[in-house]
């Protein structure tokens, strides 16, 4: 479970090559909703 | 907003795509057939640039991180554009750690990690903070003495006779599979392929669709031709073996150079290239990942993302790896599987064939 907190981490990319991956892609998501937040107050604004 | 011209698209493109190549060796698990890999690397390169451009195209006026939701729509698309701030700055960190080792190691010895990555990274935010058109004209004042270097590096090998061609024969020992692993996915990628990150770019280059094309195209050949250059004079001049073990075998090399015992000590001149082309590869990875987390977040000012990014990239320099041969490891066997392959090639093909069904069915 340590290993996939700090995947950036050269010896975990070498024993986990799947967490970077992982790790980014959940990430991302994470970082939409700031996306789609602030689209939909954007709207609202101009509404 | 920022504008450059194709001058300054030029000279930032071949900077990028030679970045830090030029001082480990290109396609170096290929031996003395290293030079044929990097040639299949262009043109698998410039196969990956021609669907950028062609996406760049289809997608008039949105950079990269705006084509995913504006052909995937949002709910996917957007997860997917931030992918690529992400990518960008954890490259970023990569090359912080290739500065850090190569300084440590070879000029700066004893020098301690966060002072090379302070200094390196005020560098990197001071130029940041002037923008894009600065970054473009400081690119067009190094790109002339950048090449002269090289230059100068060839004919001094050459007068002092250290290349020898008989290092390249013979053609084909290993067959063609060394040659084919080298070049796809890590020669094709590095440097080449990573030119997606320009699509942030393209939209802010004040000139017509065609012209951005030629001149990434030639950028490419030229970058493409460079590396291909730094190959052949590395294994002429150190031999299959050093070429393939040796960590920094262009420092390696210049180190050789003793012209009548007046002309010697030529490390300087590895070191000046390598922090040169560091330094853009750096700064651009960053600005990329700026102005994708400002288009992102929908944030009005996207230069003071910058001093927020400023320690991220601190603990990245730090904290990617411990020594260098892990950190090469990673960037030979790893990452371009994990995650090259991802998202600079199948991402982008899987959008150019959305894409295209969409404007047909239009």
């Amino acid at each position: 479970m340590k290993d996939w907190l700090f995947p950036w981490e050269s010896h975990i990319m070498l024993t986990n090559p799947l967490a970077m991956p992982v790790f980014m892609i959940l990430l991302s998501f994470l970082l939409s909703i700031i996306t789609w937040t602030r689209q939909h107050k954007s709207k609202d604004k101009n509404e | 907003m920022e504008r450059i011209s194709l001058s300054q698209l030029f000279t930032l493109t071949v900077f990028f795509q030679i970045g830090t190549t030029i001082i480990f060796g290109f396609g170096a698990s290929a031996g003395k057939d290293a030079w044929i890999a990097t040639i299949i690397s262009i043109i698998l390169g410039l196969t990956a640039i021609g669907l950028y451009l062609t996406l760049s195209y289809l997608n008039p006026g949105l950079t990269l991180v705006e084509w995913f939701p504006a052909q995937f729509g949002k709910w996917i698309g957007t997860p997917i554009a931030w992918l690529y701030p992400l990518l960008f700055l954890y490259e970023a960190g990569r090359a912080l750690n290739d500065v850090k080792y190569l300084t440590t190691s070879l000029i700066l010895e004893g020098t301690p990690y966060w002072a090379v990555l302070l200094l390196f990274l005020i560098a990197v935010t001071y130029i940041q903070l002037c923008g894009l058109e600065v970054l473009g004209r400081i690119g067009e004042i190094f790109l002339p003495y950048f090449l002269f270097m090289i230059l100068l590096i060839i004919i001094l090998l050459i007068v002092g006779d250290f290349l020898k061609a008989e290092n390249l024969q013979p053609v084909l020992q290993n067959g063609w599979l060394p040659i084919l692993k080298a070049s796809f996915p890590l020669g094709a990628s590095q440097g080449f392929a990573q030119t997606l990150e320009f699509a942030m770019l393209w939209t802010a280059v004040h000139s017509s669709q065609k012209k951005i094309v030629k001149t990434t195209c030639y950028a490419t050949i030229f970058s493409g031709i460079m590396i291909l250059i730094a190959d052949l004079i590395m294994i002429m001049g150190l031999g299959e073996s050093f070429f393939k073990v040796e960590i920094f075998p262009m420092f390696s090399l210049v180190s050789k150079v003793d012209v009548g015992e007046v002309i010697e000590n030529l490390n300087v001149l590895a070191v000046m290239l390598f922090i040169i082309s560091a330094t853009f590869k750096v700064s651009l990875h960053i600005y990329f990942a700026i102005l994708g987390i400002q288009l992102l977040a929908n944030i009005k000012k996207g230069r003071k993302l910058i001093f927020f990014i400023f320690p991220l990239l601190m603990y990245l320099g730090y904290s990617i790896s411990s020594n260098i041969q892990e950190h090469l490891q990673v960037a030979f066997n790893v990452f371009p599987y994990n995650l090259w392959v991802l998202l600079l090639w199948v991402l982008p093909t899987l959008l150019l064939v959305v894409t295209l069904i969409r404007k047909v069915f239009r």
